[in-house]
């Protein structure tokens, strides 16, 4: 012993309470917007007629701020906090981490600007604007730089198993960013995604459901590793069951991507992987969650006392309901009855809610009185928070799953004589109503369960002791010959280059093997003479329904099935969007389908439906988009737009790039002279209203069905 | 429906790749993980957390 050669270091704490903070403040920003958008499902009064206040701006800042802000912030905060102890070392770069930290803020701020003043990509968790995608990159850059140079000065030769799960993260959440992410811009604030239809369909639920798996999952089990162990004063379950839950879990989470396409113009054998694969995860995951639940064995009775274990206990095992769930929804029968509904936006509460929520909170409890060296003001206001969280998921997740179920069964209705037994789509919607009140009752005591924490927190850190000086600490330093005759999986997580060159390639497996045939069969790039490019005009209409987040109520991809063959019409096929970057196919029906509306209708009927939805149908929840009557199409930068769509492979002639202002305008005098005899004035034409009707009604009109 | 799926099921060697390369992984894996001279080392590892470096 008398030959150590201890080192003395300390822990960058600071920026693990900077992260603390955000964590909360955003997490409530998140959640009230949240209760906003409830609250307009229930009554669509509630946008007070701001435009930027509508469901389709304002949910892509409730899915961004809950997933990047309020969740990003809390792993970070417990990257932060759990890597250092870990590794026996202070972060790389003090400098790297306050990058990092007001980079994300000012990401954040960024996102709360942009999306509800309608500045989108149209991409589902994938919103933000090129500029803001780029200064991302840059960002989890510094990150990343800030923790493999945090790893590379070590004191603790082993990678504890935590460590792994941030690693995974790191690598798959840049790869994933990135690739989705590549568009070519058309001005500052406006860019086209390279792909479209069914490759971008892939590629964004590729995106998408590994957004969840190794941004609102990975870490966190990294960090339930580290907490629930320390929260407890035991060690983990199994460690050996923590490595097979590892490899197994990264391996084959990317897989599981195509679930969110079943029954779409997505090739059939891709959506049997991900079926299949989707099912395979619950092992992992099952895995994960036993190993921490087991950690608790012996000592339940604390769960009783002790609000950061009745937290990490909930967790838990929302986590392992979210993981059955998702892979139940993932079979192609459940899919079918549940895709589109309510169900899906219950099962992600249930993730976001009870596995998120709840382990941020348990964590925050457990951290926040060791980094201000304090205790917490109010264990029975813990306890409250714990409560009201716990009962508003429970109402919040069971009336999602009726809503849901109920509309499935009710859009799937057929009688003995092959009719739609509710062929209105209202009648659907009218039913599941209530619930809508109800799952508002569940959001606003959820929001009001972190306004406690925020309470509890503000009065923890008020009553801590000022000008504390940050604690010293002594390790042995790093002896690389130490461990150097031991072998395997131990000798592995030694070697930290290459147990992340094999985390990566465990992930490109899958992503390859989707991807390749993505870009090469023809499966996927089918063509057709019939389907044409879209008009100028319908291209400024097209860019209007993204603004406005039309995809977040309404799918445009009707399902081989009798129903909705009865309800919309032929299935879509892959042809069909060939030519939309990006593509819309949509993930809810809050309304119908939209893939076949054009020519379903006359153009005043959508003119005066847009202006007040319940004059053409009563009982609507659909906002009142009245600024699209008043803002003007923007005709000139339409050449641009052509001429960027034309170089990703749009078959636009030179004739309609250069003309495509003219043409535009051409086709907008047409459909307002066409609605001359409903009353609708010819000034009109130069209106927003007219380009969005002039893309509604080319929607699926190339292959409609000829009766 | 049956006959459908595999009727456009195109690519099954791709999924058969897959599975083939994640069995061969998770048995090797398993086999590792499972050897009974591993015991003490995971013993010593799952501590790590417990051990925050000396208070100077």
């Amino acid at each position: 012993m008398n030959d150590k050669k201890l080192e003395t270091f300390s822990y960058d704490d600071s920026v693990v309470k900077k992260f603390a903070i955000a964590t909360v403040l955003w997490g409530a920003v998140g959640m009230l917007v949240g209760v906003i958008l409830a609250a307009q499902l229930a009554d669509w009064r509630f946008n007070f007629g701001l435009e930027w206040l509508t469901f389709g701006r304002l949910r892509p800042l409730h899915t961004n701020a809950i997933i990047f802000a309020f969740v990003g912030n809390s792993i970070f905060a417990g990257i932060y906090h759990s890597t250092q102890r870990l590794l026996k070392a202070r972060m790389f770069s003090d400098m790297l981490s306050n990058i990092h930290f007001w980079g994300w803020q000012l990401i954040i701020v960024l996102a709360a600007l942009t999306l509800p003043l309608g500045y989108t990509q149209g991409k589902e968790y994938a919103e933000l604007i090129w500029p803001i995608d780029i200064l991302i990159t840059l960002i989890w850059v510094v990150f990343a730089v800030n923790f493999f140079g945090t790893l590379k000065k070590r004191r603790e030769k082993h990678i504890y198993v935590s460590i792994w799960f941030y690693i995974a993260s790191i690598i798959t959440v840049a790869l994933l960013h990135i690739v989705n992410s590549i568009s070519l811009p058309v001005s500052l604030m406006k860019s086209y995604p390279i792909y479209a239809g069914v490759q971008d369909a892939l590629v964004q639920w590729w995106y998408g459901h590994n957004a969840v798996a190794f941004f609102l999952t990975t870490p966190v089990l990294g960090l339930m590793y580290y907490y629930v162990p320390k929260a407890i004063n035991r060690p983990v379950y199994s460690y050996r069951l923590s490595i097979v839950h590892f490899w197994s879990l990264i391996f084959i989470y990317i897989w599981a991507g195509p679930h969110h396409l079943l029954y779409t113009a997505l090739p059939e054998w891709a959506q049997t992987i991900g079926m299949v694969f989707s099912i395979m995860l619950w092992a992992p995951s099952w895995g994960g969650m036993i190993n921490g639940l087991l950690t608790l064995r012996g000592a339940w009775n604390r769960v009783r006392e002790e609000s950061i274990l009745k937290f990490f206990v909930t967790a838990l095992t929302f986590y392992g309901m979210s993981t059955f769930e998702g892979p139940l929804l993932s079979i192609k029968s459940v899919s079918s009855l549940g895709h589109y509904t309510d169900w899906i936006v219950g099962h992600v509460h249930a993730g976001g809610i009870g596995w998120n929520y709840m382990f941020a909170a348990g964590m925050l409890y457990y951290m926040v009185p060791k980094l201000w060296k304090t205790k917490v003001y109010s264990e029975q206001i813990a306890k409250a928070q714990y409560w009201t969280a716990t009962l508003g998921l429970l109402l919040y997740y069971v009336s999602m799953v009726v809503a849901g179920i109920t509309q499935g069964l009710m859009w799937r209705a057929v009688d003995a004589k092959g009719q739609l037994v509710y062929p209105s789509f209202i009648e659907t919607v009218d039913k599941i109503v209530p619930m809508y009140w109800i799952r508002l009752i569940g959001g606003l005591l959820v929001l009001t369960s972190m306004l406690m924490m925020i309470y509890n927190l503000y009065k923890s850190i008020k009553n801590a002791p000022k000008n504390v000086e940050e604690e010293e600490f002594q390790a042995e330093a790093l002896d690389h010959n130490k461990y150097k005759n031991e072998k395997g999986h131990r000798k592995l997580e030694g070697l930290t280059a290459t147990f992340t060159v094999l985390a990566t390639i465990a992930v490109l497996v899958g992503t390859i093997i989707e991807f390749v045939p993505a870009f090469l069969s023809k499966d996927f790039i089918e063509v057709s003479e019939k389907v044409k490019p879209y008009s100028p005009l319908e291209v400024a209409g097209r860019d209007i329904y993204i603004r406005e987040g039309c995809y977040n109520c309404h799918s445009q991809m009707i399902r081989p099935m009798v129903s909705e063959y009865l309800r919309y019409g032929k299935a879509s096929e892959a042809a069909e969007s060939v030519y939309d970057h990006p593509f819309q196919w949509g993930s809810k029906r809050t309304g119908p389908d939209l893939a076949r509306v054009g020519g379903k209708y006359p153009d005043s009927w959508h003119y005066f439906h847009m202006k007040d939805p319940r004059k053409v149908i009563q009982g609507s929840i659909m906002p009142e988009y009245t600024w699209l009557f008043g803002e003007k199409t923007e005709y000139q930068v339409l050449t641009k737009k052509l001429k960027v769509l034309k170089s990703m492979g749009v078959p636009y002639s030179e004739e309609e790039i250069y003309n495509a202002s003219e043409l535009a305008k051409e086709q907008a005098k047409e459909i307002t002279l066409n609605m001359a005899d409903a009353g609708v004035p010819m000034k009109m034409q130069n209106k927003q209203i007219i380009a969005l009707i002039a893309y509604l009604q080319r929607l699926g009109v190339d292959m409609k069905e000829e009766k | 429906m049956k006959s459908l799926v595999l009727s456009n099921f195109s690519h099954t060697w791709l999924p058969l790749v897959a599975l083939i390369i994640f069995v061969t992984v998770f048995a090797f894996m398993l086999i590792h993980i499972l050897r009974k001279t591993s015991g003490q080392l995971y013993k010593e590892v799952e501590q790590i957390p417990f051990d925050e470096g000396e208070k100077k």
